[in-house]
């Protein structure tokens, strides 16, 4: 049976209905389709629910490894992982508003996801010492851009000279607009391009190679 | 733009076929821009079968995921492989630029398996990870080594945080000698692509995202930008009838910026036929 789903006709038979509907429902008001467009969405959000369940066992799935061959240097972590898990998902099913439960989430979990956003502008930091060496006339443009745009969101830009903040927001808003929409044209009929491919079967890769 | 529904009974069609008909307003340009599309994929389609298939760029990050691949193997080292955060599900905006990516890692795979090199793929987005499972053992599987396929190489998170600390956590402890982020990348195309530097990895990265692409070619040794990682997948196949349909992707380019000059030529001289059309 599972050979037979996976079949690469089904595949690009099902892929083609939903797409096919999908676009005649965006271009023609038909009260039929958008109904059917409609369900095949809402299928759409099951199946990602569906799928987080599917995720979960993947990462229990490595780390119960880690913990069974004593990995050296992750399996504590991945022991610690789980432990906390299961801890957090039965507390979650009795009473969200359990004071661990709630602690837990706005002084553990949100903490550290906001400590590692903020780590981010070191990084920017030293993308920006590798990126901003002169080497080349685009690279001397660019330090220049980054250079005026700085001073003018910077006081200090102001204090210097009144035409920083002024020639800063010409490059912001006029001198790299041109290049950025034009990546943003090339990808968007690159992404028609491709969606055409997949519709017709042409792209095998995203259902594991077409072989 | 505005959407009226209609309801298709054989009186009813009769009576109302013209506004059946008619397209959502807004929308005709969009359709028509969609049918040339098809068009233009067609004849690119048929040149390639007769023969004459059209001519595409080399697209040197593609052709250098060889050279990366081959490093690994000399190294001894793992290759990772991530597609980004990508709003962590394949029904985002981003889905498609995950399915691009995953086309590509299909390639990847390919390598892998063939000179035995470890791939490990880390990623927060949960619905795609059937896809890639099937993705990566069928690579194994055509490669004759299916036995070395271990599902355990997929490793997932459940939250952009949690997925850039995985990948930190990754990169130190079992030092990869390629990194690949290909996707709908945010704010960790500059976190991980630093920390790969640190760990002196070979960078390949790319994404449709304008916002991350200033990271991506400051962090990255090859980058992919705009449209390639959408004809990446179709390059590596190196087949002509796949191959043609970039090109026809590059004819609809070239009609569009033929009307967009036009369109702002006419528009200085108070003509707004064009500006017109694209609201029809």
């Amino acid at each position: 049976m599972s050979s037979i789903l996976r079949r690469r006709e089904i595949i690009l038979f099902l892929t083609g209905i939903v797409g096919g509907l999908m676009i005649f429902e965006y271009f023609f008001a038909v009260k039929e389709t958008a109904a059917v467009s409609s369900t095949i969405q809402k299928w759409a959000i099951i199946i990602s629910t569906f799928a987080l369940g599917l995720g979960i066992i993947t990462a229990f799935r490595v780390h119960l490894s880690h913990v069974k061959k004593r990995t050296k240097g992750q399996w504590f972590f991945s022991a610690w992982l789980m432990g906390f898990f299961v801890l957090l998902t039965v507390i979650g099913l009795w009473n969200t508003k359990f004071v661990v439960y709630d602690w837990t989430f706005k002084n553990v979990y949100v903490a550290l996801s906001t400590t590692l956003y903020a780590i981010t502008g070191f990084y920017i930091f030293s993308a920006a010492y590798r990126a901003f060496r002169v080497r080349n006339i685009e690279a001397a443009i660019l330090i220049v851009s980054g250079a005026l745009i700085l001073l003018r969101n910077a006081p200090i830009g102001e204090a210097i000279w009144k035409g920083f903040p002024i020639l800063g927001e010409w490059v912001l808003m006029k001198g790299q607009v041109g290049g950025m929409r034009t990546l943003t044209f090339v990808a968007a009929v690159g992404l028609v391009a491709f969606g055409i491919r997949t519709l017709l079967g042409m792209e095998r890769g995203y259902y594991g190679g077409g072989e | 733009m505005t959407k009226a529904t209609y309801s298709v009974g054989a009186d009813f069609l009769a009576e109302n076929l013209e506004e059946i008909l008619l397209i959502t307003t807004g929308r005709g340009f969009s359709f028509v821009v969609l049918v040339l599309s098809f068009i233009f994929f067609y004849i690119a389609i048929q040149l390639a079968k007769k023969g004459k298939a059209p001519k595409i760029r080399r697209m040197v990050a593609m052709d250098a995921i060889d050279e990366a691949v081959g490093r690994a193997t000399e190294e001894g080292k793992p290759v990772h492989y991530s597609p980004g955060y990508a709003y962590m599900t394949l029904s985002s905006e981003q889905g498609p630029q995950t399915l691009a990516s995953i086309g590509i890692l299909s390639y990847v795979a390919g390598l892998c398996a063939r000179f035995d090199v470890p791939i490990i793929y880390n990623t927060c987005i949960a619905d795609s990870l059937p896809l890639v499972e099937e993705t990566l053992r069928t690579a194994y599987r055509n490669e004759g080594k299916a036995e070395a396929f271990d599902p355990k190489c997929i490793r997932y998170q459940p939250g952009q945080s949690e997925y850039v600390s995985a990948v930190l956590g990754t990169f130190q402890r079992e030092r990869p000698a390629v990194n690949m982020m290909i996707g709908g990348l945010y704010y960790e195309a500059v976190v991980i692509g630093e920390a790969a530097n640190v760990i002196g990895a070979t960078q390949i990265g790319g994404s449709a995202n304008i916002h991350q692409m200033p990271f991506i070619i400051a962090t990255c040794d090859y980058a992919m930008i705009g449209e390639e990682i959408f004809a990446g997948s179709a390059y590596v196949t190196k087949d002509p009838l796949v191959t043609s349909g970039i090109a026809s992707g590059d004819w609809m380019k070239m009609l569009l910026i033929a009307i967009t000059v036009l369109g702002a030529m006419l528009e200085l001289s108070g003509v707004n036929v064009i500006s017109q059309l694209l609201k029809w």
